[in-house]
């Protein structure tokens, strides 16, 4: 955690309690364990001299054959590297050390974009356990597990894996990412011009989101009899996203809140799958999701106070201030606040509360198959059903202070359901796929898949709403935020609410694939979707969407690939109540992409690889002239010429382009003329909707970027290796400005990674490990609230320990 | 270093008795399959599929070899392959299955040739999709959409990815470690990953398997899915999926990568735009036709403050209590 982010919330919690559902997969699980181990005891079986053979093949082993493998010459099986413990062969290697990160310039870009600190660092670990005679080895054969970054690394992680032979594959994993961000150019509301009026307002040289929070993902997997004709599988996955954070609300004024965040999706994982034939796999998975949203707020810390008591009050984040004490008197034509205490007939909060706890889950069937079992046809499908359910209970929402434009003093919301719930929602979703492959002849084949996809999402809200508010300026007579609750009418209200969303996808591809030669195949074919979306009451409204998809593999040698694929779409409106051709003004209706790529290895120490992607979109309604493409060209080589030595190169052009015709208000003042070229015009007029305050924007968007990575190991001598390389990310990027102080920010920037490892080998087993990393970013834009440049290096020393 | 937190509770709605049936039928359905002794002794009979498409016999058992005798030629592979897990193939049919020979046919021919590389399957020199069948024999159930996605239409083939004897990843038996495996062809993500804003792959954190499934799947670009088939996104950023009262419907229809680059970008929150308000305007401005429009943007001065969107209207993924995003009523 970096020095500003020093926040030490505590965690609170629910307390924990099993439930019907967890207990009845703790079951599953105890059943399952048990069931194998009776089975697996009941199937211990003596040496067969009559075995089947293994996958591939269909044939007898006699025991007579075994006198064929002993001529020609046969060797015992040697073990592998390592050490002998027991009846395992281990590597093992740990890593300590730490990190000394020194740097300058913004703090909080460094914390937004690096977030190392000084301190010490469990490195790294390794354990690899392999066994050396599996029938004495009861418990597992394979133990491997490895860890980095623990002790205050930004990210950290641990991977487990294990298995038994024929009986239990085991994979587990957990990792931890700290997430800061603080980039003062997203969500600044003071980046406006003075009035004549009014002094300028104050930049705050933070975003008002910022956020310190930890995701934390735990992950587990356990597969039973894999290589059986019956296996199993069961998983369970936790993940949490959680930490202080700040956010914003709009009541009056534009208020801070310290925004408590908290997630957790808890997912349960079994499935089966069954050989039921030659070839051909019948599976079924069963998952359960659990969300739990958490988060709630109250009012952020505030400077400022009320006149004639210490009660914080917050203003909004757009503050006026002044030097005369003008406290006492209306707000209109007088200073907000004057030396920390503000003026309570103006627009304030005293309390702003938010908490609505959401339960949802989400129960999903799948069934799956797969066969191969006619030799020239494959074919393979699903069907999955998930039917989630969110619930949101408890709900309050409360504000105390005042809304001058409104005369309230105090809002209290609830949920109008029953247990305080607010809203009641579900999503039901229900997919198909099927592939069917057919190879007609050598060289002929052909697929096609179906897809279909279909959610829905009815909801709805019951809001109980207690507003303490006045009538007039003069009822009651000079209401302010000091003002008694008990002076203020109160009125109750119950309103209901509906929201519905549904989206129903049904597609075909079929393609043709030709194998031309041995060297060259071609392939051909069409996609069509049938797309239809209904929101709310609006009609259903339905779109065509049609692909063409050329593809091609040159492959003259085995040191040679050439891959090209070109996919076409057209969209267009598929009935009367559908006026436009896509859903949304920036999604297009036609869009050509082409991928070319090349993997070439003309020796077996030179890999050379190249691509371009380039996707061309636009949306040709006249009213929005939206055009988009991605241009990327990028190439890369990795050389070992000569067993101590390789280099890597990595260079890259990626250029994102869009614009679309928009509309945005504006009221000029001589601190802020009209952007130039901002007329009244095209889709911003009123006949189209728009107004005469409405001036026409392009939205224009330009990211050309420059990477590029070079690198070089060499490792002179047995006992030392040596790795430096650098890294250079250059933006060159500009946008379309609607108010004069924004800036380009990271648009317009240079990212600068350098690095150099060492490790020498200081004694049989034991290696001194030196690291240095720089990291510099320069914008070569405007500053804004606060210059984000910063430079940093990071310094790691550690000793590792390995056998 | 893990702090737990608040124990998951379940939700406030009765488990509809169907769900509990259904638990009540997979433990019997389980109970029975692992019972199935012989079924569950026995491995799969798939068949060879070059014999099966020839039509020839399989091969005797005489003419299989053993590892052993691999081992007098090669016996820094086999050395290696203790470590492999397709060993566990040798723990089959009473420790008498085979395992080099599982992959490259019977090796009598090869032996008895003196190593005439002609009779005996190497996958170095195969094609493509002599290396997929042969892979596919035994790992079709799990890669089921290979053949026909990406990839696999792309001759990238199972070696393409995957090294049986000398893997960096000894696991899944990769070549390399992702995610430089994955850029020595995706040499045009590369960058993505290195812009100022990215998903932390490069790191080492997140993996681009994370996200795409590299033997396919049935949705575009390889795409997972969440287990509620939502979009890949949300098995991290769950609060995003809802369900909402209000829905931001372009969030779900067009999905995240309306207003998102997944992979990096210059831009903070890995959004498309420099400038939140562009996004929002993009949609948010008048057109008659489109009904996504409404309600209009442009309702606020440019000018002054209201810099951000997203000031007010915080809950742009989808909110229970109010159809503008607001974060209250």
């Amino acid at each position: 955690m970096t020095n500003q982010t020093k926040s030490r919330f505590s965690l609170g919690g629910s307390p924990a309690g099993l439930s019907n559902p967890r207990f009845c997969s703790l079951t599953l699980v105890v059943t399952l364990i048990a069931s194998g181990t009776v089975c697996g005891i009941a199937q211990q079986q003596p040496a067969e001299t009559n075995t089947q053979q293994p996958a591939g093949t269909n044939a007898q082993q006699p025991a007579a054959a075994q006198a064929a493998k002993k001529a020609p010459e046969t060797k015992p099986a040697t073990p592998p590297d390592g050490k002998t413990v027991g009846n395992y062969r281990v590597h093992q290697m740990v890593e300590l050390g730490g990190r000394i990160a020194e740097r300058s310039g913004s703090i909080p870009m460094w914390a937004t974009m690096v977030n190392q600190t000084t301190g010490f660092r469990v490195l790294a670990q390794s354990l690899d356990m392999h066994s050396m005679n599996t029938s004495k080895t009861p418990f597992f054969d394979v133990l491997t597990t490895n860890s980095y970054g623990y002790g205050g690394d930004p990210y950290n992680g641990s991977y487990l894996n294990a298995s038994k032979g024929r009986w239990w594959d085991f994979a587990g994993s957990f990792r931890r990412d700290r997430n800061y961000f603080d980039y003062n150019l997203i969500v600044q509301p003071n980046l406006t011009t003075a009035t004549v009026i009014n002094p300028p307002l104050v930049l705050t040289p933070s975003t008002l989101h910022i956020f310190n929070t930890v995701r934390y993902n735990t992950s587990t997997l356990l597969t039973l009899f894999p290589v059986s004709r019956v296996h199993a599988r069961i998983g369970y996955n936790h993940g949490t996203h959680e930490g202080p954070t700040y956010s914003t609300i709009h009541n009056g004024g534009d208020v801070q809140l310290s925004q408590w965040f908290r997630n957790s999706l808890d997912t349960y994982v079994g499935g089966i799958d069954v050989n039921v034939a030659k070839r051909t796999t019948l599976s079924y998975d069963q998952f359960l999701g659990f969300y739990r949203g958490d988060t709630s707020w109250h009012l952020a810390p505030t400077p400022f106070v009320l006149r004639t008591t210490t009660t914080p009050v917050s203003l909004g984040v757009t503050v006026l201030t002044g030097p005369t004490n003008t406290g006492g008197q209306a707000c209109a034509g007088n200073m907000a606040v004057v030396n920390g205490v503000a003026n309570e007939f103006c627009s304030g909060t005293i309390q702003q509360s938010w908490t609505a706890p959401s339960r949802t889950s989400f129960p999903t069937e799948q069934f799956r198959f797969v066969s191969h079992y006619w030799d020239r046809v494959g074919m393979n499908g699903r069907f999955a059903y998930s039917g989630g359910v969110n619930n949101i209970n408890h709900f309050n929402e409360t504000f105390n202070g005042l809304v001058s434009r409104s005369f309230t003093r105090q809002e209290i919301f609830t949920g109008a359901l029953a247990n305080g719930r607010l809203a009641h929602n579900k999503r039901i979703n229900v997919n198909a796929d099927y592939n069917v492959g057919v190879e007609l002849t050598k060289f002929l084949s052909i697929t096609d898949t179906f897809n279909f996809w279909n959610f829905r999402i009815p909801g709805s809200n019951a809001v109980s709403a207690q507003v303490w508010a006045g009538t007039s300026s003069t009822n009651p007579p000079n209401l302010n935020m000091l003002t008694p609750l008990s002076q203020v009418p109160v009125t109750t209200t119950t309103t209901t609410n509906t929201g519905y969303l549904a989206q129903k996808n049904t597609g075909n591809t079929i393609l043709a694939v030709a194998s031309v030669t041995s060297h060259f195949k071609l392939s051909g074919g069409w996609r069509f979707n049938d797309r239809q979306i209904k929101f709310g009451t609006d009609p259903t409204l339905v779109w065509h969407q049609n692909w063409a998809l050329v593809g091609a593999v040159i492959q003259p040698s085995q040191i040679v690939r050439l891959n090209v694929d070109y996919e076409g779409m057209s969209s267009s409106s598929a009935n009367s109540a559908t006026p436009t051709n896509t859903y949304t003004r920036e999604a297009p209706n036609n869009i050509q992409h082409i991928v070319v790529r090349t993997l070439v290895n003309p020796r077996k120490w030179v890999s050379l690889a190249g691509a371009y992607n380039g996707y061309y979109a636009k949306n040709d309604d006249p009213l929005v002239n939206h055009k988009a493409h991605n241009n990327n060209v990028s190439f890369a080589a990795h050389l070992i010429p000569a067993e101590t030595l390789s280099l890597d190169f990595n260079y890259a052009y990626e250029e994102a382009y869009s614009r679309t015709d928009l509309c945005y208000q504006f009221t000029a003042n001589p601190q802020a003329p009209l952007p130039p070229g901002a007329v009244n015009a095209g889709t911003c007029t009123a006949a189209n909707g728009g107004g005469s305050g409405f001036y026409l924007g392009n939205g224009y968007y330009n990211s050309p970027v420059n990477f590029f990575l070079g690198g070089a190991n060499w490792a002179p001598k047995k006992y030392l290796n040596l790795y430096g390389a650098a890294r250079v990310t250059h933006t060159n990027g500009s946008a379309e400005m609607l108010n004069p102080l924004m800036q380009t920010g990271a648009l317009g920037s240079t990212v600068v990674d350098p690095y150099v490892d060492v490790q020498v080998k200081i004694a049989p087993e034991w290696w001194w490990h030196g690291n240095w990393e720089h990291h510099g970013y320069n914008e070569f834009g405007g500053i804004g609230p606060a210059p984000r440049e910063f430079h940093g290096d990071i310094y790691t020393l550690g000793v590792k320990y390995a056998f | 270093m893990h702090r737990d937190g608040p124990f998951t509770r379940m939700p406030e709605v009765a488990t509809p008795p169907i769900r509990q049936g259904l638990l009540v039928f997979l433990i019997l359905l389980f109970a029975v399959a692992f019972c199935t002794s012989r079924a569950i002794a026995d491995p799969p009979q798939q068949g060879s599929p070059a014999q099966a498409k020839s039509g020839q016999a399989a091969p005797a058992s005489d003419e299989y070899v053993g590892q052993d005798t691999c081992a007098g030629c090669h016996e820094e592979v086999v050395k290696g392959f203790a470590t492999n897990p397709h060993t566990r193939l040798a723990e089959m049919h009473g420790k008498t299955g085979v395992t080099c020979e599982s992959c490259h046919g019977p090796g009598k021919a090869h032996v008895d040739g003196g190593g005439d590389v002609a009779k005996i399957f190497n996958p170095a020199k195969a094609t493509a999709k002599e290396v997929d069948a042969k892979c596919l024999s035994c790992h079709r159930g799990q890669h089921s959409n290979f053949e026909h996605t990406a990839h696999g239409e792309g001759n990238v083939s199972c070696l393409g990815c995957h090294n049986i004897h000398k893997a960096a990843e000894t696991g899944p038996l990769l070549k390399a470690t992702q995610p430089t495996l994955c850029f020595e062809c995706h040499t045009d993500v590369k960058p993505e990953f290195n812009m100022p804003f990215h998903h932390k792959v490069e790191e080492g954190l997140i993996t681009c398997s994370d996200c795409h499934d590299p033997h396919g799947t049935f949705n575009r670009k390889n795409l997972r899915a969440s287990t509620q088939q939502d979009a890949v996104c949300t098995k991290c950023h769950v609060e995003t999926a809802g369900p909402f009262v209000y829905e931001h419907a372009v969030v779900k229809t067009e999905g995240c990568v309306a207003c998102h680059f997944p992979h990096g970008g210059p831009n903070p929150r890995l959004l498309n735009r420099a400038n939140v308000n562009t996004i929002c305007l993009q949609c948010h401005s008048p057109s008659p036709n489109f009904t996504t429009s409404q309600p209009l943007g442009p309702a606020h001065n440019q000018a002054v403050q209201y810099q951000s969107c997203t000031i007010c209207h915080t809950e742009v993924h989808g909110s229970n209590i109010s159809a503008v995003f607001f974060a209250t009523q």
